[in-house]
């Protein structure tokens, strides 16, 4: 219920000071005289795939973003992601009970490669992760290069702030007006122990406003 | 990261590049040489003076040189001057579109997979490993997808790969964009795509993130510095052995550029040059001297313990920051080597330009402005290391306190996005002996300068490194305070004296905290090219 309630906030106090910012300020049409691309607002559902280490506790998450993008002539937008991720435990792992969130807090930007109804793009961002879990695990490489993992149920709540990292291919799909969906793959590589980088390919899928469009 | 990939490796790499290089451009050059000369044979003959051109047109005045040796400085405006002599201006291209002013995205890519398969076949096919599976080229698709799958490390190279050799390839990936029509911004997504694609794809290791951010960033730094001497030294209006010259030191200094020009025919081409090819102004100086430190940095006994060492500086000051455009990326950067007789031989190597900044006030005896720069640091001599990659917002300010003198001061947040500093306790089987991370610092610098002396210069910087890489315990406070002053003996020509120090406080959560502390001292004789 906790994590709904943080999801909701965080959506609607997003989309409301984006509301207020667009009261507030005087249109603006971008500089370069731009089609499709202008300063933009992203509500984005995610699930993800995890891999390595990391996978074999956390098989997969799920969760959404909201971001705003910044345009930037002639295909660039500078972005501000926040959101928050849900991460599932492996089924054998299941008795443990155990719980594990991320809320991202990233920034990076975005390069479209044509300005057109269809606009596919690549993307990089960075930022930080604020990581609670109640179950922590570590790997332990013996001299055989064999990697043994010890789960440490007993930690209670534990809060980590960790490096992110992502980059992503997508296509943004002007539908009408300035709304738009928009369809991305991405790889993320953050930073978790040394042995388990939370590794993991991550499928979105979101609706994108388009302002002053 | 580049595993027994030392700088040995990169300059052998260098040199064969170089080597092809330089053959190519003389071959063309003479090519294009014997073509201009014979124009030029051409165009004179039709004058019954049989007078030839040997300087460039961007001079106000060309000189020209008769058979018999006579030099003449005419004025190329002059029409009626025009008309009786043939001057270079008639053979410059005005109307050419340079290379640079278009994008070539398929030859970029192409030249960015040169400059990676370059080492990787070097170490895959021209090494001889002693144990084959140590072999980091043997790359595979079942290590690109345990690259992928297992994420980013910390790697265990030498300080002198990954502050010194990383930086370097990441300026090649940098101008693999930056001399195919790509402006500063873009070039820098290409650093940091070489970067990545080489770390995940290149080698059978794990990727490191500590070699993508001084790969990417550093590469960044000395990438638009390089760019940026390598087109201040050509000079498309320049023919001779004078063009000659400027190509292979342009090339040298920046080997993707010398290549570019070299196949779109502009090494032997003449047209104008760009509006920006040279800073409005700018200072280059040189000292030589005597260092003496104390090596182990026990800070009790330094009559004992010190080194003495020679000591060569070569400093480059591009641009200034009051009279550039300083909106614009590295329209001022600072180059700063340092050369010693001990060892190691590459002893600092600095640099750092500015990103953005905007001017507070700016009025006739007293200047403030806010910029933003991009600093690289490379200190490595025996009694201090350090590695930065940092973005570096600083107020500086200036007040004229007399006809060419003036007081200087710098202040800066130092926000490291990557740090490296020696751990007391700890050395990788691969050899790294310290430490990396994230870390916050401050950095202050007074100077009182007249002309192009600083009569007397205060520098202090602080930083927090905070551990990242394993074993991730530990926390580093480094401090380096140094004063020095300038006498000048002549217009170019000063005697300087420095004094300072180097510490550093390491707390480790698993063993006893350890202070180290290096005084410095320096003599120096310095000499300066002023423009």
């Amino acid at each position: 219920m906790k994590k709904y309630a943080i999801i909701i906030i965080i959506l609607f106090t997003s989309l409301l000071s984006a509301q207020v910012m667009q009261n507030k300020e005087p249109v603006d049409l971008p500089a370069s005289g731009s089609k499709f691309l202008s300063d933009q607002i992203i509500v984005q559902g995610l699930y993800i795939r995890t891999l390595g280490n990391f996978n074999k506790v956390w098989t997969s998450g799920s969760g959404g973003y909201v971001s705003y993008g910044m345009f930037f002539p002639d295909h660039n937008t500078l972005n501000f992601q926040i959101g928050y991720i849900d991460y599932e435990l492996q089924e054998d792992l299941d008795s443990l009970n155990g719980s594990l969130y991320v809320i991202p807090l990233l920034i990076g930007g975005k390069y479209f490669f044509i300005d057109s109804r269809f606009m596919p793009y690549f993307s990089f961002m960075n930022g930080i992760n604020i990581i609670n879990q109640t179950i922590s695990f570590e790997v332990e490489v013996d001299a055989d290069g064999n990697e043994n993992i010890h789960i440490d149920d007993t930690l209670g709540d534990e809060t980590l702030v960790r490096y992110a990292w992502q980059v992503a291919m997508g296509i943004m799909i002007n539908v009408v007006g300035g709304l738009n969906l928009d369809l991305a793959v991405k790889y993320n590589a953050h930073f978790y122990h040394a042995e388990a980088m939370n590794t993991g390919f991550e499928y979105g899928f979101g609706l994108v406003w388009s302002l002053n469009k | 990261m580049i595993i027994n990939f030392t700088f040995k490796h990169l300059y052998r790499t260098c040199s064969y590049s170089y080597l092809i290089l330089i053959s190519l451009m003389l071959t063309s050059l003479s090519w294009s040489q014997t073509r201009n000369d014979n124009a030029v044979e051409k165009q004179s003959q039709k004058n019954s003076n049989q007078i030839f051109l040997s300087l460039s047109s961007t001079n106000k005045y060309s000189e020209l040189k008769s058979n018999s040796g006579i030099s003449l400085a005419i004025d190329p405006n002059n029409p009626a001057l025009k008309e009786k002599y043939f001057t270079l201006t008639d053979s410059i291209d005005v109307d050419y579109e340079t290379w640079e002013s278009k994008k070539h995205f398929w030859i970029a890519a192409s030249e960015l997979a040169i400059v990676q398969f370059i080492p990787f076949a070097m170490a895959k096919w021209g090494t001889t490993w002693d144990d084959p599976a140590d072999n980091w080229a043997n790359v595979s698709l079942e290590s690109w997808w345990r690259n992928i799958s297992y994420g980013w490390e910390y790697d265990g190279d030498a300080f002198l790969t990954n502050y010194f050799a990383h930086p370097y390839h990441g300026n090649l990936y940098f101008n693999v964009g930056r001399t195919n029509g790509y402006n500063f911004w873009e070039s820098s997504a290409w650093a940091a795509t070489g970067s990545m694609l080489w770390e995940y794809f290149g080698e059978t290791f794990r990727p490191a993130i500590n070699d993508w951010v001084n790969t990417t960033i550093n590469g960044i730094t000395l990438g638009e510095v390089l760019y940026r001497l390598s087109a201040m030294l050509t000079d498309n209006t320049a023919t001779g052995t004078n063009r000659v010259l400027r190509e292979i030191g342009g090339a040298l200094l920046n080997p993707l550029r010398g290549f570019n020009r070299l196949i779109s025919g502009e090494t032997g081409k003449l047209f104008p040059n760009p509006e920006d090819r040279k800073s409005k102004e700018y200072l280059v100086t040189v000292n030589a001297g005597i260092r003496s430190l104390d090596k182990d940095g026990e800070g009790d006994n330094f009559a004992k313990e010190h080194i003495e060492e020679g000591l060569f500086v070569f400093d480059m000051f591009y641009g200034n920051l009051f009279n550039e455009n300083i909106k614009k990326p590295f329209s001022t950067f600072q180059l700063s080597l340092a050369l010693s007789s001990g060892s190691p031989s590459l002893t600092r190597l600095q640099a750092y330009g500015n990103l953005f900044g905007r001017y507070l006030m700016n009025r006739k005896n007293m200047q403030h402005l806010l910029v933003a720069t991009l600093d690289y640091n490379y200190f490595n001599n025996p009694g201090f290391i350090y590695g930065g990659t940092s973005v570096v917002p600083r107020l500086v300010s200036r007040f004229l306190i007399g006809e060419s003198t003036r007081i200087i001061t710098n202040v800066g947040i130092d926000l490291i996005a990557m740090g490296a500093t020696p751990n007391d306790y700890f050395t990788d089987p691969e050899g790294r002996n310290y430490d990396f991370g994230p870390g916050i610092g401050i950095i202050l610098r007074a100077s009182i300068q007249n002309n192009i002396w600083d009569l007397v210069e205060i520098v202090y910087t602080s930083k927090w490194i905070y551990t990242q890489s394993e074993p991730a315990s530990s926390r580093h406070n480094i401090h380096l305070l140094m004063i020095s002053g300038q006498l000048p003996i002549r217009k170019y020509f000063a005697i300087g004296i420095g004094i300072g120090a180097y510490w550093r406080n390491s707390y480790y959560e698993d063993f006893p905290d350890v202070f180290r502390k290096n005084p410095v001292f320096r003599i120096f004789f310095k000499t300066a090219l002023h423009y």
